[in-house]
This record gives structure tokens, sequence and C-alpha cells, in this order.
């Protein structure tokens, strides 16, 4: 599947942010965004997601294609088959008091069968390392092992892509590791990674980087 | 004891209903004994329910005290010169406010001693649609959120000097009212990261969702609901036969 964005562009309060940022990605590939801070990263991944909403101060416009599909076309299941998204804070992606139940959420969403909820819950678990972690409360968690949990919950919807926005910054460095290797493996599976991050660590995985430059003209890059 | 979350519920609207229909000391005692007893039988901790919520027992008590102060009526047991202080009516409502309160404290107990989403998984199975039951669950997530974003205002004072603990009453109350505002508007925007959260994982993307957890009723929870049942009816037919309700 391919991941194109044509002509995107953002603004608030009349100042933009990006303008006319066109790119594809293809399933297998990690492609990372970098960029200075009020670059617009974080509003990209959510683009991506189809979950920018235009506000009195935001304008948005341009497409995102999911293998030839326009986003807007698709209803929310479709989406979540086509891509998932982890954010940067750990602490605010989970919302269920258990582990197990956290990882539910989505396929529950998707009325999926309790059966499938079930696999799909023990697959996330598995790729993810956190098979120990099912029983736990979710507040007793280490911000890493949240990130796991939130990455694990956006793995059982089976999103063809997964956009990552900054999700090894507030984790320590053992995760870190762990964490870029779940992306490396998702991409190895047939899986599209998009990356957003400043860690040069991060970005050694990646096979394209673009860089965003605030209200400028961006630089896509092959490695 | 483990109930069905359906079944606890139940018990809840119904030491809850009474607690409001009650109408005297007498039939609130009778109801508050009931929901402690509940409690009891249902092996919840009273005592560490009693030790959180401290703070909160003595602003209850703060609270009965200043009506017992403000309600006149019936007999004056203390008065300064043609000032009456506590009467017999005031120290009654103080003393039903402290019951009510304390039944909702027993009721809440119950809610707060299900496994994880179970409640919410309880109203959606009694046929709530899933945005008003996720709602209740997520207002229940934001407490300490809240508590965690005053928490860390109070410290960012601290560390620039300011001793709220050592401050007059009158200028404490103006700092805590400062601390209000940027407490929930750091509320608004974690809420909206979570909301964004939730929608990437397909929340609303259809009409009925699943459930991971079954939920089927037992035997137990059947006998649990008819006698819990019988005894509000007929606790409810004898307030109203000896006038203990409130008229509706």
């Amino acid at each position: 599947m391919r991941l194109t964005a044509k002509n995107l562009s953002l603004s608030f309060g009349g100042q933009v942010i990006f303008k006319n940022l066109s790119f594809s990605a293809e399933s297998g590939e990690i492609l990372a965004i970098k960029g200075p801070n009020g670059s617009g990263k974080s509003s990209l991944c959510l683009c991506l997601a189809g979950l920018m909403e235009e506000g009195d101060e935001t304008a948005v416009s341009g497409e995102v294609y999911y293998g030839g599909k326009a986003l807007p076309e698709m209803g929310i299941a479709e989406r979540c088959a086509c891509v998932g998204i982890v954010f940067q804070n750990p602490d605010m992606q989970l919302f269920s008091p258990l582990v197990t139940e956290e990882l539910a959420f989505a396929p529950e969403n998707l009325a999926l069968p309790r059966d499938e909820i079930k696999a799909r819950i023990e697959e996330a678990a598995g790729i993810c390392g956190i098979k120990h972690l099912l029983g736990a409360k979710t507040n007793r968690l280490s911000g890493g092992e949240k990130q796991l949990v939130a990455i694990a919950s956006t793995l059982t919807m089976k999103p063809k892509f997964l956009i990552a926005d900054e999700i090894t910054s507030r984790i320590d460095t053992d995760k870190k590791d762990i964490v870029r290797n779940i992306l490396i493996n998702f991409a190895k599976e047939g899986g599209g990674v998009i990356m957003v991050s400043h860690n040069p660590k991060d970005l050694e995985i990646a096979h394209r980087v673009i860089e965003l430059k605030r209200g400028k003209d961006y630089e896509d890059r092959s490695k | 004891m483990k109930l069905d979350p359906r079944v606890r519920l139940l018990i809840i609207i119904l030491i809850t209903s009474l607690a409001v229909l009650a109408k005297d000391i007498a039939y609130l005692a009778i109801v508050f004994a009931a929901a402690a007893l509940v409690d009891i039988i249902m092996k919840l901790d009273i005592m560490g329910a009693i030790k959180r919520l401290r703070h909160f027992l003595w602003l209850i008590l703060f609270i009965a005290f200043v009506q017992s102060l403000t309600v006149k009526g019936g007999t004056t047991l203390i008065s300064i010169k043609s000032v009456n202080l506590l009467t017999t009516k005031g120290i009654g409502f103080a003393i039903e406010f402290v019951l009510r309160m304390g039944i909702i404290l027993f009721a809440g107990l119950i809610a707060a001693s299900s496994d994880g989403r179970e409640m919410t998984d309880g109203l959606l199975k009694m046929g709530l649609p899933y945005e008003f039951a996720f709602m209740s669950a997520i207002t229940l997530r934001f407490l300490p959120v809240f508590s965690e974003e005053f928490r860390s205002r109070m410290n960012a004072m601290a560390m620039r000097g300011i001793d709220i603990k050592k401050m007059p009453i009158g200028k404490k109350i103006k700092i805590y009212g400062y601390l209000i505002a940027p407490a929930i508007s750091g509320c608004i925007i974690k809420s909206r990261e979570l909301a964004l959260a939730m929608s990437s994982r397909g929340f609303g993307a259809h009409k009925k969702r699943t459930m991971l957890r079954e939920l089927k009723l037992t035997a137990k929870d059947w006998v649990v609901i008819v006698i819990s049942v019988l005894l509000t009816a007929g606790y409810l037919a004898f307030m109203y036969i000896y006038g203990g309700l409130f008229s509706l």
C-alpha cells in the first residue's frame, strides 16, 4: 500500500506552518520527519492520520491517500485499518484502568468478535513484549511501559501504516531500543512507518528523511 | 463478595434513591446502617476509604456545622442575647446531611470496588449508549489529572519561594483562585490529547461495539437482585405508611 500526501498546507492564525507538502511512503518503508519546534511535525502527523480538524484559527488544505483512496472518503473503521498513530505523551494515551482493557479498546470499537479481540491482544502484546503486563493497572506502569502499551493498543487495529509522533522522547534508553525494534519489525513485515523524531538514533533506522522548515519549503532526502 | 457490575449498579441506585427519599433522621439512619452493612458484606475497605477521604470528610463536617448554625427552628439550645445560635432543627438538618453524605460515600465505595472498566461494561450491557458510558469513565479518569495539574502548579509556586502553607487563609484562597484557571486549561489540553487517542483507535466506528469482558448474571446475582429490590420496596412502603417519605 502507498501513502500519498498531496499539496498539504497548514496555517495557524494566518501564519503558514507548512505549504504544498507532497510526498509518498511505501509499505515496508520507514520515513522520518524532522524539523525545528513549531514546524508542524505533530500537525502533519494528525493530517496523515485523518485527525486534523479545521478551526477558527486553523486552515488545512491538501489530500492524503492510502492505496489511492482519500482519507475523507473512508469510514472510521476503514481509516483504522489503514493508519494508526501513537503520540508523544504516554500518560494521555491510556484511558482504561487495566492494560488488557486498553488493548481491547480498539478492537471493541471495531466491533470484532470476542475471540478475534483476544487473538489481537495476544499478538500485539507479544510484538511489544508486554505479555507480562496484561493484568497490570495502567496507572502503575512506568512511562516506557505506558508507551509500549500505547503502541500495542494501536497495533491491535492491524494498521497498514503506523505514525509515531516522537514516541521515544519521553522514555528511558532501554525502552527506546525496544520501540525502535518494534518499528523496524513492523516495516519488515510489510507495514509503513512515518516517524517524527529529533533523536539521531531514531533517524538511523529511517530509509528516508523529510525535513520541515517552518513556513518554508521542505526537503526530502533519501539516505 | 464478587457481583456482576449491573447488580452493583442496581444496589447503588437503590441505596442512593432511599437516601434522597427518606425524610428524617431515624429513616436515614436505617438506610445508613443498611449501606454500611452492604459494604461490610461485600468486604469493601471502609477504613481505607475513610483514610483516603479524610479531608473531604472534614469538609462534610464543616458544612454540617455551618448548616446547624444557619438553619433556625424548633427549640433553641444555645443563644447569645437575642440571637439564636443553635436550634434543634439546625442540628437535625446537620445530622441528616451527614447521614446522606455517608450513604453516598458507602454507595461510592461499591462503585469504586469494580475491577477495571467493569462498571462501564455494565452500563453498556444495560443498554446505555457507549458514548455516555465512556463519558462517565473518562470523567473519573480526569479527577487525578486535575489534582496532578493543580499540584504541579502549587509546586511551581513553591519553587519560586511562595510558601502557601504559611499564608493567612484569605491570601491562600486568593492564590488557589489564581491556580484553578491554569489547572483547568491544562486539563482541557490533556482532554484534547485523550480525545485524539480515542478517535485514532476507532471510537465511534460503529453504532454498537463488542466487549472483551463477558458479563453473565449468575444465580447469586439474581438472588441479590431479588433481595435488594424486595427490601427496598418494603422499606419504601414502610416509610410511606409511617410518613417517612418526602412527598414527591
